[in-house]
């Protein structure tokens, strides 16, 4: 290597090599790996064959831990798409409650009042009634499918003139309600709640679940048939 | 020396390249000249937008010197002004001067640069006009983009066409880096044009197709013209070939197969499928391969070789882009890392990113490309070679403290985000001693710009200057070049 005489410092910087003599020693070099010792081995292929293997396998585990399933609607890595739509979305009791409400002050509200008291030998009360606060089963299948003739009622036999309507659909029934169980498990929830009543909540599965063991049921229930406390 | 050197024409290397370069002078000295013009236009906008960050006062009266505007303003004129014009000017030089052909029709092509800047003019002054998009590097009126792509592409077909008129019967790795970087441009700029304003694909796919281009255009042009200007320059300087060159083609090749996907690690917490940024953070890691290999080829010659660095201001121009092409990759691998995302995002962190790869590996290789050709082209010295040191203290100490500023700042910026008790005004806050620092940074950069602007201008253009060295000519050895010696096999 053969300095080139320059006194013009940065202003002019001398070449240390031509384009020419570049091009042809850096093409002789592409082809020359690192030959090993014989008998021995070269480490920078190896060493570099061992990171690229590193990468690739660090990639890729990578990949399937942040991969969402490679679904299209996953956008948070963190959550498992199979647990998808399988949890439970329930609402906050508060919530419940406030649902209820409006159901009943919807529909509850003209029969039971809105003070749940009824009215004395028309519509029973909601307000302090064993029926309401006792049995879930029993509750929940005259919301879903009514209760017609005489009950007991806080331990005394009582008739009224009305049926209590389903609130289900129900196969011969002009009724046109329609709740859901969801709905039905709101309204009953905050009637076990309001009016001084203390009972625990029902839930939208216990619903479900009587609904579908009664399913087939094309009128409204008797006392008798209801389970009794 | 092994071979007898190839000459395929008669005329010793030094005549061939005087040749070259009087071939190549007009275009590239403009494409040069616009390159510094939109520099400083660049960088009075950028220094603009940077004080407004922390006395929102500033030039608040007129509509459009509005923050909006003008920080748009400064990026696009830096990308496609100073980016564009300084990578095409190098391209040139480089592929004339490594294919070892004469240019055909520079009258033609200094019209066509002059048409790219006119182009560029109206789109950064449309900018300025709010009729920007709102697509990052491509704010420019939508209606401009099939000009200045069908200006840019005949640019880059003339450079690639110098291939086939070269008496070089190889391909050098600048090269491979050079025609690359010339056709994956076009390529990244239409597909986004296509995708983002003429036909736009629908919701989320938008961002994706943003966070592809934003990502690939500083990879895809800026990185590898950097590349292809230290890979030239390193043994052009050294007179040292290239550590371990046959890993060369590896880091070309796992670079132009990973970075394309790399983009989309930009997306990280946006609201596309979470497999989409997982990708690109895997070709993120996957990108350290290349860097293993370039770092090893670069650095291989310039650590036997510290002395150099003393004696030539274009090798330390050109060392500094090295690392800092090593630093941006890292940070590119260390973003993706799980958790980092979830602080850098939406910082000033991830600006500091882009900066790294606009300033500190880009600009100082352009800077480097044309401490070293220009001389070359005029047949005279620079002006000053004060002013060449200086600015590269200049920009070196700038480009430390606003990068310095940015990443620390923009971590504590992304931590107290993540806090929800810490109010947003009070995070806000806790960033302007840092925007202020970068701020000075920024200054002693628009100093060391006009430094370079100043002594451009008068080796080219000032008369004085000019007479002194006809009156004492440089002596044609200070032109030629030795042999590069081949290292002795490893």
């Amino acid at each position: 290597m053969s300095a080139v005489p320059s006194n013009f410092g940065p202003r002019l910087e001398p070449a240390a090599a031509s384009d020419e003599s570049i091009q042809r020693v850096h093409g002789a070099l592409l082809g020359q790996k690192p030959q090993p010792e014989p008998g021995g081995y070269s480490l920078a292929p190896l060493a570099l064959l061992g990171f690229m293997s590193a990468l690739i396998l660090f990639g890729c585990i990578f990949l399937v831990h942040n991969r969402g399933g490679f679904s299209p609607l996953v956008q948070n890595r963190h959550v498992d798409p199979a647990t998808i739509g399988t949890e439970k979305v329930e609402l906050p009791l508060p919530d419940i409650i406030k649902s209820g409400a409006k159901l009943y002050a919807l529909e509850c509200v003209k029969c039971h009042q809105a003070t749940g008291a009824g009215a004395p030998g028309a519509y029973p009360q909601l307000a302090g009634s064993d029926i309401v606060t006792g049995n879930e089963e029993r509750l929940i299948r005259i919301v879903l499918h009514g209760l017609k003739d005489s009950f007991k009622l806080n331990g005394a036999e009582v008739v009224y003139p009305n049926k209590m309507p389903n609130f289900a659909p129900m196969a011969g029934s002009a009724n046109t309600f329609n709740w859901s169980d969801e709905k039905i498990a709101y309204v009953l929830t905050y009637i076990r709640q309001e009016w001084g009543n203390q009972a625990p909540p029902i839930t939208a599965e216990r619903v479900k679940e009587i609904h579908a063991a009664t399913a087939d049921r094309k009128a409204e229930w008797t006392f008798g048939e209801l389970p009794a406390k | 020396m092994s071979a007898a050197p190839e000459h395929s024409s008669a005329r010793p290397p030094a005549a061939e390249a005087a040749a070259i370069d009087a071939s190549i002078r007009v275009p590239v000295l403009v494409l040069l000249g616009f390159a510094v013009f939109w520099l400083l236009g660049a960088t009075a906008l950028g220094l603009a937008a940077a004080i407004k960050l922390h006395t929102p006062s500033f030039l608040a009266q007129c509509e459009f010197l509005t923050y909006g505007r003008v920080y748009p303003a400064a990026l696009n004129a830096f990308a496609w002004g100073w980016g564009v014009n300084a990578g095409l000017a190098v391209a040139l030089w480089l592929m004339a001067r490594l294919a070892r052909a004469t240019l055909p029709g520079a009258g033609l092509l200094t019209v066509a640069a002059v048409a790219w800047n006119v182009g560029v003019k109206l789109g950064v002054l449309g900018i300025l006009a709010g009729w920007s998009s709102s697509v990052t590097w491509l704010e420019m009126p939508r209606h401009l983009m099939p000009f200045l792509l069908v200006v840019f592409t005949l640019i880059a077909a003339w450079i690639v066409g110098l291939l086939r008129r070269g008496a070089s019967p190889r391909l050098y790795a600048s090269q491979w880096w050079l025609l690359s970087a010339l056709f994956w441009l076009p390529w990244v700029w239409s597909a986004a044009g296509a995708m983002l304003f003429l036909a736009p694909v629908r919701g989320t796919v938008q961002s994706v197709v943003a966070a592809w281009f934003g990502h690939n255009f500083l990879a895809l042009w800026f990185a590898p013209l950097a590349l292809a200007v230290i890979y030239y320059l390193l043994p052009k300087l050294l007179g040292r070939p290239i550590r371990a060159y046959w890993l060369a083609p590896l880091a070309f090749w796992s670079y132009a197969v990973f970075t394309t996907w790399a983009g989309a690690a930009r997306l990280a917490g946006a609201p596309v499928p979470a497999w989409t940024p997982a990708a690109g953070e895997v070709a993120c890691f996957i990108l350290t391969l290349p860097l293993v290999v370039i770092a090893v080829n670069l650095f291989g010659p310039l650590l036997g070789n510290l002395a150099a660095l003393r004696s030539s201001v274009v090798l330390r121009f050109a060392a500094v882009a090295a690392f800092c092409f090593t630093l941006s990759t890292l940070r590119l691998a260390f973003t993706a890392l799980p958790g980092v995302a979830e602080i850098t995002r939406l910082t000033w962190f991830d600006t500091a990113s882009d900066y790294a790869v606009l300033y500190g590996e880009f600009s100082f290789a352009m800077f480097a490309a044309a401490y070293y050709l220009a001389p070359r082209l005029v047949l005279r010295p620079w002006w000053s070679a004060s002013l060449i040191n200086a600015h590269f203290c200049l920009s070196f100490t700038g480009h430390v403290i606003a990068m310095f500023a940015l990443t620390v700042g923009g971590w504590i910026q992304g931590q107290e985000l993540a806090d929800g008790k810490i109010p947003f005004a009070a995070v806000a806050a806790h960033t302007l001693p840092w925007l202020q620092a970068a701020t000075l940074g920024g200054l002693l950069l628009a100093i060391g710009h006009l430094a370079f602007a100043v002594n451009l201008v008068k080796l080219v253009l000032c008369p004085q200057h000019r007479a002194a060295s006809a009156a004492a000519p440089v002596p044609a050895s200070a032109f030629s070049a030795p042999e590069l010696e081949q290292a002795p096999a490893p």
